[in-house]
């Protein structure tokens, strides 16, 4: 294993930590406590007047240098009263601090400014750093699981980097449905990415942020919350807030963690010996009226001893899963270093991550940079910088399925267990027993190279002026630059590489946006009864996409890979683009709080984007909201049972213009080439697609009821939302009839409907004892129902593959949950009964009662009436078996999903556990249909082998038939359909914290188990997965030669100096 | 205060004087591209790039020629094997049945839009016939697509102009009976005949003349004085349009190549007077060929990369028609090979005892010669060009038109033209029914192959006889009786899902 803690590493953090030097300014220790003199952790500190800050640690003890200026420290803590301490001279200072329900006003960040939670109108779910550092994240979007209710995170497989759907409130876009990430201001404009046309699934564009620079994410749900973003905000906003410098000593913070994997639930699949014996079986059972003599001896049989061995000779074979998975292993390494004076302070961060994934070649590494500083140049000017710096290598390994047969993890699952690994040269086996080439997962796993990289700069640059006292200026540029390449080297040796004597496939792409926003913030509060928060601004948004490939093929020699392109002798496919579109914007809030009581908000924005310059390029999008903080009036107070009532209403309109790309309205021809009878190629034009000059805005209109009760001095906290969306004009390339010559044509048509509820509890179980549990849960439930589109009787998906199940999974009709499965009902095995004469080879199907046959087929004679295969359901009753026969078979969507975090914390120890499930979601295992059958002669579990449909074990058990009949090959069936429940417990961790070590202000050490448990009934490898093509929300619970997701333990060490 | 106004005004200002714009950079905008022949030709060309991939290839191999009397195929596994017996299932292999259907419906999209915006081009007034050169290939390319489509599939949707915007009367179109669509082929082809150049002088071969124009007519009034529409009538139209391009081959560029072997020749394309139309194929991936690949044996060099795949053979009964001097015999297959790997020479065995699936031998098959490519280099980027149409076909079509119309001495004039060339013997028999086996069994000797196999079957009304003897299913399922449905091919079931206006699909179906 390639251990590497290495030298460098630990030398640079050595360096950065002996390089620092400690001033000694004012020191103040203390203790705080509760009126009981019970010790408060994580009590926060400012010097008064500064950004100068603090924390309490585990004992509830602090150590604070002043800085020049104030002397005086405000305490705080969530749910108590906050103190403002005069130190003068003294250098202990110990207090306690009254618990006050009034005080429960955290800030959360919202669109173009900050609000205190108690006048936000919005449904917004805030989660905090403090909430994640008890966790191992390797990607952002793994900190967004089962935080927050209404957010669903759908990682297509455990592939480190794999693709992510995070879907707000369920789908409101029939494309992507993606929500808008807004890091520290700027739009990330995501997903561009060099093209991986060897790929099934997409990679995780989150996947080149640091999640350890994450200080909070706030999710903005509702109206009230996103109108303000209204162009891009139908599916929701994620507002991530970096870590920001603050003034202060010198803080140093370095983080090791060292992890290894293991892919926790394996398939058992038969050993060659079992696999030849039902592939003999197979042709006994199409010929009862010959003896197996007679089979043998007209070479009938595959495996007959004479060209290849009998069953009983043939041994175990190769199991080719267990030499595709391997212990994953890795490490990450953190460190940042913050401090200043109230005029300039300074950020640094950087991380390393290094994954090496379960799959054999699966390696991913990340590095991350990131500086943030904030410059006041007087009392009205301040400036503040925001400069991160991403590099991700992801050398990936094909797995979900690219053409329905390729994939590493499809093919070992396939793959003829005769086939030895290694051939008697010694090199990895390329050929079957019968000499023909074949893909052997274990070479296109080693020696097929292909290394996404991206490059990330993510910059902003905010300056704020205050006008007045009241009135601040603020303008921001941001820029958001990937560079991203993605080269794809298979060697001779493999499937893909064979074929052209090695092939290589260089992509790149460059894709920058540059924001520029300027805004007026106006507070004003008066007598402490009216407050006021407005905002107006303008924004405007250019976005340049450049994209190239070329394709080497024909290679000299191979060994040089992908660092010798001249030892390739062709090139082709080659191609470039470039597109841009811009989006102008300009946006209002207005709020206004009586008494604290009643809030009243209106917010909106009107934006103009060049997707639809011919058509409807301008969009209005308006919201209006209302909150009454009943725990205010007299009346409630009076019952001294909440220590927050909050009722809140919110109504308004979101747009999206996703859903088609630039050019979507224009006419335009595409180029290409054709050889002619000299071989030589010319330019070759065409129409790139149907345009739509009518094409506007799609448009969601949502109404959001929410309710905010705490109880007990807010120990406990409870959030109720109900919400209905209506998503109108739905802007898809809808697939059309390719008669007209096209596969997709531009449109707005359909409305989806979602209506949800979510529930949030937290609470204090247990405090003010050295015995601590605090837990949180959310619940979401959210329908997703398509109204209608357009003019089309129902939405089909696309296909699920390509050469197999090239047909679409999943059929919606009006009123109807998206995106459920469609396929055949499978009711039950054929017995040798059902036929007119079996044991003579008269594979009639006998007539029953009422003069009709037994049972329907698709009419393909004795190949479809096997005894021991499927029976399928006529639904339409036409006496045949045929698409039109198709029906709902399964729905992917969950009944709920829920998060549950608990910690519990006794001294100096703290455990955490969290808890991830989602219920009543079905999934397709696509896997099934060879492994469950061993139809097409793949291999099958053993399982199947055991169960299967014999002459010797007849039975009507539709889950082990004798073998798939071929109709699988294009359509699902029932079969395949499995409840996807879960509950699993995503993270445990164990943390002791060393409080007083010499030289440290504190070390901690913790160990971490990731994905331990896991309840489900499921008999694929991982409930968790979605490799659907494209990404598409319609496409939803699929099961194709996904990467198993791994079980892992994490050892780490905090240092803060 | 004064100062961050003008701050805000400036700002303000920049964000306002960024228009909504949208630049066109990688693609031209269809408005206005037809300024010159350079652009006309690029938009022909454009009809030809929806053939460059290996699918029309591959596919119409597998549903035109798979089921044809004497192909074969080794595997069993595979479920290629039940291509000979396609049609047997809806649900089968429609992933394949569906390319065919939507690659023809790009091309008659690209050749729509061509013969409707051509006429917009400002050369269409100074240069009139050069304009019309352009809309008469592009309506040979409509005429070929759409012949294509009703021969395998019956009544399929007729569209005559391109869909430019969607509107679901016209997305979601249902089928047009095929007799109108014949009308539009047989327009399409009268101007083409009318219009095309014998020549083009731009570009080199590899593109339709008007030889093709006489040819393609000629096949189609054939087929329709064929089943199932049985207008004999057509014969004599057959004949006349076919005459010209027999008798004065020179005043279109057409010859029959004396070399029989030389016409399938990798290094023949350019130039190649007996190619009536092929698909052009080159060296890269995405405008390779593939037939090499599935047509020879087993590490052989003819296919170049790991050596073929030996899918798709004969039956060595095609072998036996062959009088022994007849070069189509001799050079029309390949009898031994030397294995890329070893060395070893390998000689087909037409009498094995119990060979395996991959042994050179019996009812596996004996390859053909006509898509050698030994430079090939990858399974799908051979260069070997792809022969839809070949000009011997238009003595063969001749002698079957004369036939039908009881004038067996011209028929015999032509069957024999092409006999000659190959050295077979002349043929004197002047019996009807006797001639018309001889000339049926003539084509499938000469173009067997070449994509004409069920065509012909389904015109003649022979589908039933050549499925019930297929070697194929005579092996691997034997007991899968006929069913008249297998006369024409089902509608592919994404396109009745995607459509349901296209219902009822064909008899049977």
């Amino acid at each position: 294993m390639n251990y590497y803690l290495n030298v460098k590493n630990i030398i640079f953090l050595l360096f950065i930590i002996g390089g620092m030097s400690v001033f000694a300014q004012q020191k103040v220790t203390g203790l705080v406590t509760t009126k009981k003199g019970i010790p408060l952790p994580g009590v926060s500190l400012i010097q008064k007047g500064t950004s100068n800050g603090e924390i309490t640690d585990f004992d509830g003890v602090y150590e604070m240098t002043l800085s020049s200026g104030n002397d005086i420290i405000v305490f705080s803590y969530l749910g108590f009263e906050s103190r403002e301490v005069k130190v003068g001279s003294k250098t202990i200072v110990n207090i306690s601090l009254d618990e006050d329900i009034q005080s429960l006003d955290e800030i959360v960040v919202v669109g173009y400014g900050q609000q205190k939670r108690s006048v936000s109108t919005g449904a917004i779910s805030s989660i905090k750093s403090k909430e994640l550092e008890d966790n191992v994240f390797t990607s952002i979007s793994e900190t967004l699981q089962g935080r927050a209710a209404g957010v669903l995170v759908l990682e297509s497989s455990g592939e480190p980097g794999s693709g992510l759907n995070i879907n707000i409130r369920g789908t409101n876009s029939l494309t992507s449905g993606q929500p808008l990430y807004v890091i520290d201001g700027i739009p990330l404009s995501l997903g561009v990415q060099a093209a991986d046309g060897d790929f099934f699934d997409t990679s995780n564009p989150l996947a080149s942020l640091n999640p350890n620079d994450v200080e909070s994410i706030e999710i903005l749900k509702d109206a009230s919350a996103t109108a303000i973003y209204g162009s891009r905000a139908s599916n929701g906003v994620i507002l991530i807030t970096t870590k920001s410098a603050k003034a202060g000593k010198t803080k140093v913070t370095a983080s090791l963690r060292n992890t290894v994997s293991d892919v926790s639930n394996q398939m058992n699949l038969m050993n060659a010996a079992q696999y030849n014996e039902t592939r003999n079986y197979f042709v006994q059972l199409q010929n009862p009226d010959k003896t197996f003599d007679e089979l043998l001896a007209s070479g009938l049989l595959p495996y007959d001893g004479v060209n290849k061995p009998l069953p009983e000779d043939s041994g175990e074979g190769t199991d080719f899963i267990d030499l595709l998975y391997r212990q994953g292993f890795s490490q990450n390494y953190q460190l940042s270093v913050s401090g200043g004076t109230e005029k300039i302070s300074q950020l640094l961060s950087a991380n390393f991550d290094n994954t090496e994934g379960v799959i054999l070649g699966s390696k991913m590494q990340r590095g991350n940079f990131r500086y943030n500083g904030k410059i006041a140049l007087n009392d009205k000017f301040s400036i503040n910088a925001n400069l991160q710096f991403n590099v991700l290598e992801n050398k990936r390994v094909q797995t979900s399925a690219r053409t329905g047969l390729a994939g590493v993890t499809f093919l070992a699952f396939r793959i003829n267990p005769n086939t030895p690994a290694i051939n008697a040269q010694g090199d990895y086996n390329t050929v079957d027993e019968n000499g023909n080439p074949i893909s052997n997962p274990i070479v296109d796993a080693t020696e097929m190279d292909s290394s996404i990289k991206n490059k990330d700069v993510i910059g902003g640059f905010t300056s704020v002026y205050k006008l007045t006292k009241d009135l601040n200026f603020t303008t921001r540029l941001g820029l958001n630059h990937r560079n991203s390449e993605n080269i794809f080297f298979a060697n001779k040796n493999t499937s893909r590489g064979s074929q052209t004597n090695g092939r290589m496939v260089w992509s790149t792409s460059e894709s920058t946006s540059l924001t520029t926003e300027g805004f007026l913030n106006y507070k004003k509060s008066i007598n402490k009864k009216h407050e006021l928060d407005a905002v107006l601004g303008v924004a405007y948004e250019d976005f340049i996409i450049k994209r190239r490939s070329d394709e080497y093929t024909d290679f000299t020699f191979d060994e040089l890979g992908r660092e010798a392109i001249q030892l390739g002798q062709r090139l082709g496919a080659y191609y470039n683009s470039k597109t841009n579109y811009t989006i102008q914007s300009g946006f209002f809030r207005l709020s206004y709080a009586l008494n604290k009581k009643y809030i009243f908000d209106i917010n909106g924005r009107a934006d103009g984007t060049s997707k639809f310059i011919n058509g409807k390029p301008w969009g209005f999008f308006p919201s209006a909201a209302f909150a009454w903080n009943a725990n205010r009036e007299q009346f409630i107070r009076e019952l001294g049972l909440f220590s927050l009532l909050k009722f809140r209403v919110s109504f308004g309109e979101t747009g999206s213009q996703s859903g088609v790309g630039p050019l979507a309205t224009q006419g335009v021809y595409a180029l290409d080439r054709i050889p002619l009878g000299d071989d030589s190629q010319y330019t070759a034009t065409f129409p790139a697609g149907i345009s739509n000059p009518d094409l506007t805005w799609e448009t969601s209109t949502t109404l959001n009821l929410g309710l905010d009760m705490n109880f007990m001095k807010n120990r406990f906290r409870t959030t109720l939302e109900w919400y209905k969306r209506r998503t109108e004009d739905l802007l898809t390339n809808l697939q059309i009839p390719s008669q007209s010559g096209f596969r997709t044509a531009p449109v707005n048509a359909g409305i989806i409907e979602n209506t949800g509820i979510e529930v949030s509890i937290s609470g204090d179980i247990i405090r003010d004892s050295k015995f601590r549990w605090s837990t949180n849960f959310n619940w979401t439930r959210n329908i997703t129902t398509l109204e209608e589109i357009g003019l089309n009787e129902f939405l089909d998906s696309p296909s699920i593959g390509t050469n197999l199940f090239g047909i679409s999974a999943s059929r919606t009709y009006p009123g109807d949950e998206i995106g459920q499965y469609i396929g055949y009902n499978v009711v039950g095995l054929i017995q040798p009964d059902d036929l007119v004469d079996y044991q003579n080879g008269d594979f009639t199907i006998r007539n029953g009662d009422d003069g009709n046959p037994l049972y329907v087929t698709t009419g393909n004679g004795e190949a479809d009436n096997t005894p021991g295969m499927w029976k399928f359901e006529d639904v339409n009753g036409d006496g045949i078996i045929n698409i039109e026969d198709r029906t709902v078979i399964g729905n992917p969507n969950p009944d709920f999903f829920f998060g549950w975090n608990n910690t519990f914390s006794y001294g100096k120890f703290r455990l955490s556990m969290f808890w991830q499930g989602s219920f009543g979601n079905d999934i397709l295992n696509i896997n099934k249909a060879f492994t469950g059958s061993g139809w097409s002669q793949g291999n099958g579990t053993e399982d199947w082998f055991n169960n299967r449909w014999t002459l010797d074990n007849q039975h009507n058990d539709i889950k082990w038939p004798s073998t798939g009949s071929p109709v699988v090959t294009s359509v699902p069936t029932s079969v395949l359909v499995e409840d996807g429940s879960y509950a699993r417990l995503k993270n445990l961790t164990l943390r002791y914290t060393f409080p007083e070590v010499k030289g440290f202000k504190s070390i901690n050490v913790f160990l971490t188990g990731t994905n331990l448990v896991t309840i489900t009934n499921y008999t694929g490898q991982d409930p968790e997965v979605n490799t659907a093509r494209n990404n598409s929300p319609l496409l939803r619970g699929i099961d194709y030669s996904a990467y198993p997701r791994a079980k892992s333990y994490t050892l780490g060490l905090n240092l803060n100096f | 205060m004064k100062k961050s106004i003008v701050i805000l005004i400036v700002f303000g200002l920049f964000i306002s004087c960024n228009d909504l714009e949208e630049e066109v950079y990688s693609s031209f905008l269809s408005s206005n591209f037809y300024q010159n022949e350079a652009q006309l030709q690029s938009q022909n060309l454009g009809i030809y790039n929806t053939f460059k991939h290996v699918q029309w290839e591959r596919y119409n191999y597998q549903f035109l020629s798979m089921p044809g009397q004497y192909s074969t195929t080794r595997l069993g596994s595979d479920v290629w094997w039940k291509a000979p017996i396609y049609g047997i299932h809806e649900t089968q292999n429609a992933s394949q049945l569906n390319s065919i259907w939507t690659l023809a419906y790009q091309a008659i999209s690209r050749a729509n839009t061509v013969i409707k915006y051509a006429p917009t081009s400002p050369l269409y007034e100074n240069d009139l016939e050069l304009v019309d050169q352009y809309i008469a290939e592009a309506k040979w390319l409509r005429a070929y697509t759409y012949f294509t489509l009703v021969q395998m599939f019956g009544d399929v949707p007729l569209y005559k102009e391109p869909v430019e915007t969607p509107d679901n009367n016209v997305l979601y179109r249902s089928r047009t009976a095929s007799e109108e669509i014949y009308e539009l082929m047989v327009e399409d082809l009268k101007f083409a005949v009318e219009k095309l150049p014998v020549i083009w002088v731009n570009t080199p071969s590899g593109r339709v003349t008007k030889g093709a124009g006489n040819f393609l007519l000629g096949k189609i009034y054939l087929t329709m004085a064929g089943l199932p529409l049985q207008k004999t009538e057509h014969y004599q139209d057959a004949i006349d349009i076919l005459l010209p391009i027999a008798n004065n081959p020179g005043d279109f560029n057409l010859a029959l190549l004396s070399d029989w072997k030389s016409v399938f020749d990798k290094d023949n394309e350019e130039g190649n007077q007996e190619i009536i139309f092929a698909l052009s194929n080159t060296y890269e991936s995405g405008y390779g060929g593939i037939m090499p690949f599935f047509t020879n044996p087993l590490k052989s060099s003819f296919g170049g990369g790991n050596g073929p795949n030996y899918s798709w053979a004969y039956d060595y009964e095609l072998v036996n028609l062959y009088e022994d001097t007849d070069v189509r015999k001799q050079e029309g297959f390949t009898f031994s090979y030397v294995r890329t790997n070893n060395g070893a020479t390998v000689n087909f065995n037409p009498n094995p005892t119990n060979p395996n699936g991959s042994a050179y031998a019996g009812r596996n098959g004996i390859c053909g010669t006509k898509y050698l490519d030994v430079t090939g280099n990858g399974n799908n980027i051979h260069e070997k060009d792809v022969i839809i149409y070949r000009y011997v076909d238009t003595f063969l079509m001749l002698a079957e038109a004369y036939l039908e119309t009881n004038n067996p001495s011209d028929a015999l004039t032509y069957l024999n033209i092409a006999r000659q060339r190959v050295n077979a013997s002349i043929v004197t028999q002047t019996d009807q029914a006797v001639l018309r086996n001889i000339v049926r069994t003539e084509r499938y000797m000469e173009l067997y192959g070449e994509y004409q196999e069920v065509f012909d079957m389904r015109r003649w009304g022979t589908a039933k006889d050549v499925f019930l003897s297929h070697p194929v299913r005579e092996w691997r399922a034997s007991n899968t009786p006929w069913d008249d449905k297998y006369l024409l091919y089902p509608l592919p079931i994404e396109q009745i899902s995607a459509n349901p206006n296209l219902l009822p699909n064909n008899p049977g179906y």
